[in-house]
Order: C-alpha cells, then sequence, then structure tokens
C-alpha cells in the first residue's frame, strides 16, 4: 500500500511538473488522498520509472532542499493504539507566532488556573480553548484531543523549543534520513506515552538555525 | 523596630467589610502574581532642649500605620470597586463621600458603621498567611492593560492601628495590633 501511494505521488508531481500543468508545481503531501479508483490504476507503475525520483516529502529530489530533519516540523502523536497519525504536525515558527500573539493572556490564565481563585475553573477553560486555537485542534467531541491531553501537548511543545534553544542533539553529525521516504526517529518527538516531556529527539541541523523561540 | 517585608506570591487577596456593605461576607479581590510589598511606618517625635543643642536629646514612639502594596493579574472589578466605595466611607458609585465622614465612627470591626476592610492575603508559598485588620485604599486603582484581554491593577493600602478606645479607658493609650495570621471568615 505504501509503494503505490508513492508511485501515485511521483506521478502527481509529474503531472503537475508538466508544460502547461497547474502554477503551483509542488502538491502537498496532504492533499494527496487516494481513492480506489487511483489505486487500481494500471498504468502508474508502469510510468513511475520514467519520473524523477520524488523525497519523503513528494517533492522531486532536485527540489529537495532540506532533509526532513532539517525542516524541524513539530509532531505530536499522542495516540497508542498503533495508529502513526499525528494530530499536531506544524512549523513549529508558526506555532510560535500564534501563542506570541497571546502569551500575555495565556501566561495570566495559567497562574490563575492553578491558583484557589474562585475564577480558577473558568481560567482552565480559557487556557484550553486558547492552546486549542493555537494548535487549531477541535474539541474531543469533534476528534481532537482532551483538555488534559491539550496541557499535555503545551508541555510537549515547550519541551520541545527548550530543546531548540538549548541547541540538544543527541549526534553532531547529519541525519540521514534523506531519501529515505520514512520519518526516522530522529524525525519527530516521541509520543508521551513512551518518554517524559523534555526528551523529544531533535536533530542537530534542525535546531541550529531556530533562534527566535528564545525571545 | 517592625521593618518592610515582602509576601511571596502567587498570593490570594481576600477582603470583608462592615456586615451591611458589600463586603458583608469574605471576598476574593485577586491575584498577586508578584510579592506584596509590606512598609513599615513608624512616626517619631523627637524632644529638643536649649541644653542639648540640635540634636534630639529623647525620642517619642509616635505609633506607625502600615502600607501595602500589591499588583493584582486578576481581579475582580465588582470586588474593586466595592472596595473603592468603601474606602471613601460607603459613598455611592461615582460619588465622593460627606466631608468629614469617618472610617472607623467609633465602632467594632465590620459593624454596621466601619467602613475599614479587613485585608486577607493568603500565599501559598510561605504558607504564613496575613491579616491586617482595619485597612483602605490609600490611592486610586491604577490598571495597566496586558494583552488584549487582561489587566493589571496597582493597588496602595494603608492599615492603621485602630481602636475604639485610644484612651485606654483613661490610663493612656497602649498597643493596637495591626496584623496577624488569623484569617476572616
Amino acid at each position: 500500500m505504501r509503494r503505490l501511494l508513492r508511485a501515485l505521488a511521483r506521478w502527481l508531481v509529474s503531472l503537475a511538473a508538466e508544460p502547461g500543468a497547474a502554477p503551483n508545481p509542488v502538491p502537498a503531501p496532504a492533499v494527496v488522498t487516494p481513492t480506489p479508483q487511483a489505486l487500481v490504476a494500471p498504468t502508474l507503475p508502469v510510468q513511475a520509472p520514467a519520473l524523477p525520483p520524488a523525497g519523503p516529502e513528494g517533492l522531486p529530489e532536485e527540489m529537495e532542499l532540506y532533509t526532513p530533519a532539517e525542516r524541524g516540523i513539530y509532531r505530536y502523536c499522542p495516540r497508542h493504539d498503533g495508529d502513526p497519525s499525528c494530530l499536531v504536525r506544524a512549523d513549529p515558527m508558526v506555532l510560535w507566532k500564534r501563542i506570541s500573539a497571546v502569551i500575555t493572556d495565556l501566561s495570566i490564565d495559567f497562574k490563575v488556573a492553578a491558583s484557589p481563585s474562585k475564577d480558577a475553573s473558568t481560567a482552565h477553560t480559557a487556557v484550553v480553548r486558547r492552546l486549542r486555537e493555537i494548535f487549531q485542534l477541535p474539541p474531543f467531541e469533534e476528534g481532537g484531543l482532551t483538555e488534559s491531553q491539550c496541557l499535555d501537548l503545551w508541555n510537549h511543545f515547550n519541551e520541545y523549543c527548550h530543546a531548540v534553544k538549548n541547541g540538544f542533539s543527541q549526534s553532531s553529525t547529519r541525519s540521514n534520513s534523506s531519501g529515505a521516504g520514512e520519518p526516522s526517529s530522529t524525525d519527530a518527538p516521541p509520543t508521551p506515552s513512551s518518554s517524559q516531556p523534555g526528551s523529544a529527539a531533535i536533530d542537530s541541523s534542525t535546531v541550529a538555525p531556530v533562534s527566535s523561540p528564545t525571545a | 523596630m517592625p521593618r518592610d517585608f515582602f509576601i511571596n506570591g502567587e498570593s490570594l487577596v481576600l477582603v470583608k467589610g462592615r456586615s451591611n456593605g458589600p463586603l458583608a461576607s469574605l471576598q476574593q479581590l485577586g491575584l498577586a502574581q508578584q510579592t506584596i510589598q509590606v512598609s513599615w511606618q513608624t512616626q517619631y517625635d523627637d524632644f529638643t532642649l536649649d541644653a542639648w543643642g540640635n540634636v534630639p536629646a529623647e525620642v517619642q514612639v509616635r505609633l506607625g500605620i502600615v502600607s501595602v502594596s500589591m499588583a493584582l493579574i486578576h481581579f475582580d472589578p465588582d470586588v474593586l470597586e466595592a472596595c473603592v466605595r468603601e474606602s471613601q466611607g460607603g459613598a455611592a458609585l461615582g460619588c465622593v463621600t460627606s466631608a468629614s465622614q469617618r472610617l472607623g465612627n467609633n465602632s467594632a470591626r465590620f459593624s454596621t458603621t466601619n467602613y475599614f476592610i479587613g485585608l486577607n492575603i493568603v500565599s501559598p508559598v510561605a504558607g504564613r498567611p496575613y491579616r491586617f485588620l482595619y485597612t483602605h485604599m490609600s490611592s486610586s486603582p491604577v490598571s495597566w492593560p496586558l494583552g488584549t484581554q487582561k489587566s493589571i491593577v496597582q493597588l496602595q493600602w494603608r492599615a492603621i492601628p485602630y481602636t475604639t478606645d485610644p484612651y485606654g479607658g483613661g490610663l493612656g493609650a497602649t498597643a493596637a495590633q495591626i496584623w496577624d495570621r488569623t484569617l476572616d471568615t
């Protein structure tokens, strides 16, 4: 199944790269939603060898300027039932900008929520609402995170930023995950079930150029 | 001599006033994130004698007051408004009280004509509460907006050694308590 999806991605890229194709030649991987008809298309494996090899993000290799680790996409995968999908997969700088826009209100709500104030419950609700806005998560009833998981996500992202700030890395060498097609163990932070917050393994090439979150 | 000290934050501030007023029951005023500064201002009179030059030959303690300064990051505006009104002798909203209005009215604490406010501070960090028995706001609250929705308000309180019998039954003034560690209920 994964091989078929990859072939389909290459085919779509080749279609987009043809002259007269759509102006945006780089389709986002999330848009690639295979239909049953596409999966059984017999011509796809035939066309694939003639196309330039695609990287793990569905881009031609000549457009692969960064490895998956170097792109530094923040991921949060709280599910423990074997489902590898991540509820949060975002550019950490975008998240940071959203946080910066409301950090004062958010920090006050955090403090009130942790206090014996009569408004602690209201502040806790406001904290969760703001976190869902920042990470663009639906409520739990609509497939999102529980309130507790939202707070865990917040801690996880803070630890992620802390690791970026401190330039934490497991190795001084670059990640060897380019062209692997699969996210390596160093690409994504570990899920909360497998590690403590703050143990996110972030490649050094990812964290080196990012300094704004420390501001 | 008492010294200035700080009450560790984050502290929850509660107030209680006269029994027929808006603060009849203990009300949460707000949450102070930073430390609350408590400043003692002991008053002294110097005895100067011609025979002793320009330096005091003796010093007399003239009691003192306590100033309490706090910045609340979260507060109840209704309770704050009630504190402002009570500090003016129970003035109506938007009004000043009548001239010569007294706050204590020679009445007991929490009686219907005693406008002093009991200022209770709960500091979970140090775990040592403070209750200033007779206080009023010594200046208007100053509010700064923070972010888009929140604001921080700076409050100045003054606690005095109030008593209904300052003459001690004709025996002279005695010591008066300004604060203790028993919270109002």
